[in-house]
């Protein structure tokens, strides 16, 4: 005779375990960002130009987030650390005391936007930079952008874009030493 | 017979309540006007630049649901994202210097302005929110109501034209309005949708006088000077602004179902 157990079958408890998983991925915690969606490709990305990046500053939209997706709020206020330690491993030097006489292309940077937005079922991330040559004076935007299927509003998915919308910002960086 | 006649009429009153909806729109009650002295005012811009906008797939609904066709819509609404993001850049960049939030809070104050209601004509621009925001303002607030304004701006999916969207929502803060609540509820403490003695949704557009397809606006929308976006832009929020007011003004229409 079978017997009857009242312990739940290991089928329901992984089906459990999914569904919490998942529950987890989709709530409504904010997201952080952080320097995880860079890859160690990314490194090899850098244009082949000589530019000493003199100072980083942040100009966006005064108060602006960085991103709603989902519902899952991805606060801006350490959008300056992600930018500087995301220079850092791609390998631009920041150096205060560069001078523009130096031969060197220095320009000062600045962020100017920001963002990751929902479209449909997609996800469009933009890094706007600002950079100025110190020897012309000449200022040039480099937007960056990433448009990806959004899969889970995920906050690795989320990073990713971003890093990925920063790389194709400063893919453009040598117009800013023409 | 009476269990025919019995059973005709309930199953009419299930298929009436099915089909009913609620109405698109809850105006302020004539009775609750008088009670609303004063009331705090949030217009919420999230948007740090002028969004893109595509035509949707609906390969789904053409070809009856299923896994497959909603596989599709995904790809074709991924690419159709892709090229508009890509098309929309150089606007974007015309507009850097250019702040939407800023120009409907100043438009909303100005058609605020004649208002004897406390409050509502020093609206604050907020472009970010945490989740418990609207609710911790709501049961801090010291006015009568608190309005929120959720504002959105964008390029028409043809490129012809600037498009702006607000969802407006009044929650009452004063007890005395709880009983014109959009479906009155005990004072439970919680803040939900239906709370409000007020919702309404407005779009306005300004037109960039671009007359042919996507691709060849999108192409001439890129060269136009950037006072074409600037003006139409603060067109639409002024449009906007003056909906809003005027329909606030404007007392529920008691013919209407609720």
């Amino acid at each position: 005779m079978l017997q009857q157990t009242n312990k739940p079958s290991s089928a329901l408890l992984m089906a459990c375990a999914l569904a919490a998983g998942l529950l987890t991925a989709c709530g409504t915690a904010p997201k952080t960002l952080d320097v995880s969606g860079n890859k160690a490709t990314h490194a090899k990305n850098k244009p082949d130009v000589d530019v000493v990046i003199k100072s980083v500053s942040d100009n966006r939209v005064k108060d602006a987030t960085l991103s709603d997706l989902g519902g899952r709020p991805m606060a801006g206020q350490e959008v300056m650390s992600w930018l500087t330690d995301s220079l850092d491993i791609r390998g631009y030097s920041l150096n205060p005391d560069a001078s523009a006489e130096a031969g060197n292309c220095v320009v000062n940077l600045e962020l100017r936007r920001a963002s990751l937005t929902p479209t449909a079922t997609s996800k469009s991330a933009t890094i706007v930079l600002g950079a100025r040559n110190l020897k012309t004076g000449e200022y040039h935007l480099l937007r960056g952008a990433k448009s990806s299927l959004n899969w889970m509003n995920g906050n690795g998915e989320s990073n990713a874009a971003l890093s990925d919308a920063l790389d194709d910002s400063l893919s453009q960086i040598g117009k800013a030493c023409e | 017979m009476k269990k025919l006649l019995l059973a005709t009429v309930v199953g009419s009153a299930v298929l009436i309540s099915a089909c009913a909806s609620p109405r698109p729109y809850n105006r302020i009650d004539a009775n609750a006007r008088p009670l609303i002295k004063s009331m705090d005012s949030v217009v919420m811009v999230k948007q740090s630049e002028i969004g893109s906008d595509i035509v949707v797939s609906n390969a789904t609904g053409a070809m009856g649901g299923g896994l497959i066709p909603a596989l599709i819509d995904a790809g074709v609404n991924s690419s159709r994202t892709k090229k508009a993001e890509e098309a929309i850049g150089p606007i974007r960049d015309k507009l850097i210097d250019y702040d939407f939030g800023a120009e409907v809070e100043k438009q909303l104050n100005t058609a605020f302005s004649g208002t004897t209601v406390s409050g509502l004509n020093n609206v604050k621009l907020m472009r970010a929110e945490d989740p418990k925001y609207r609710e911790n303002t709501v049961k801090a607030s010291g006015a009568d109501a608190v309005m929120f304004i959720d504002t959105t701006y964008k390029i028409s999916a043809n490129f012809d034209a600037v498009l702006a969207t607000a969802n407006v929502r009044v929650f009452p803060v004063s007890a005395d309005l709880n009983a014109y609540k959009e479906k009155p509820d005990e004072d439970d403490k919680v803040v939900e949708p239906t709370d409000n003695i007020y919702r309404n949704t407005f779009m306005a557009s300004a037109p960039l006088d671009l007359v042919s397809d996507m691709e060849t606006n999108a192409s001439d929308a890129a060269n136009l000077p950037v006072d074409k976006y600037t003006m139409a832009l603060d067109r639409a929020a002024k449009n906007l602004a003056e909906k809003i007011a005027a329909d606030l003004m404007t007392d529920d229409d008691v013919t209407a179902d609720k």
